[in-house]
């Protein structure tokens, strides 16, 4: 399992168990975020700080996962390593997603 | 750190390429490479060597790709040989052109979620070039190196 959800007042914490978010991995993140929402969530936070390394298939797979919440619903990363954030920011998806350094932090904005 | 030449080759899963990304980065930090960021060099070879799995081979195992590093105090320069089809023209021709990554003001629908590959190899590295000679394609990758401190 490269993934682990915890729900929190309405919002599923996916957690990416795997240390390298890439082409194997990719799939199983888009398939995890579809699933989530098809149980009626669509407030996601996505959890990368077990994640060191991600391609652009990682990507991908994280701008799909933004796009299935739809403009209804909410998206959005925290725990972010710098090789992480280097390829946000070469894409500008730094400017796109809602980013926050921590879990904690990231679920007290959610909920404010 | 003066100068050399290391050589991987991995079959052509998708599962072998961690292994050379991590090869890369461990020999770019045991290198002590002036500008070449660990993580931006580990990025650019797996960008290159998944191209090469998905475009020439298909994603079908059982090939090689060739990972070369030749480095000095200059330029840490990388080639990736696969021998499989040659590279679409839509993703070579893109080598000859500017950066531009999408805009993320426009509507949600249009974002691409693929196809940012390429422009990222070309955004990390200082030179990104293809060459296709008998049946063996070449992707060559370029870092400039500043002198390294002591």
């Amino acid at each position: 399992m490269s993934f682990e959800t915890e729900i929190k007042n309405d919002i599923a914490v996916l957690t990416v168990t795997a240390g390298r978010l890439d082409a194997n991995v990719a799939p199983d993140l888009k398939q995890a975020v579809s699933d989530i929402v098809d149980g009626g969530i669509s407030r996601i936070m996505l959890d990368l700080k077990q994640v060191q390394f991600m391609d652009s298939s990682g990507l991908g797979a994280v701008i799909s996962s933004f796009k299935l919440t739809g403009q209804k619903g909410e998206f959005v990363i925290c725990n972010m390593n710098d090789a992480v954030q280097e390829i946000l920011t070469l894409t500008h998806m730094d400017r796109l997603f809602q980013i926050y350094p921590n879990a904690e932090e990231g679920l007290q904005k959610m909920c404010a | 750190m003066d100068s050399g030449k290391i050589n991987l080759s991995i079959d052509s899963d998708m599962r072998q390429v961690q292994h050379v990304g991590e090869a890369v980065r461990c020999l770019c930090k045991h290198l002590e490479l002036a500008d070449a960021k660990p993580s931006s060099v580990e990025l650019a070879v797996v960008e290159a060597v998944n191209n090469s799995i998905e475009h020439a081979y298909r994603l079908q195992s059982g090939n090689t790709v060739d990972v070369d590093f030749e480095y000095d105090t200059d330029s840490l320069n990388i080639k990736i040989r696969d021998y499989g089809m040659p590279m679409p023209t839509s993703i070579a021709d893109l080598f000859a052109e500017d950066v531009s990554m999408p805009d993320t003001s426009v509507d949600l629908d249009g974002l691409p979620v693929s196809g940012w590959g390429m422009q990222l190899l070309k955004s990390i590295c200082d030179d990104v070039s293809y060459n296709r000679i008998q049946s063996c394609n070449t992707l060559s990758l370029s870092f400039k190196l500043s002198s390294v401190s002591a």
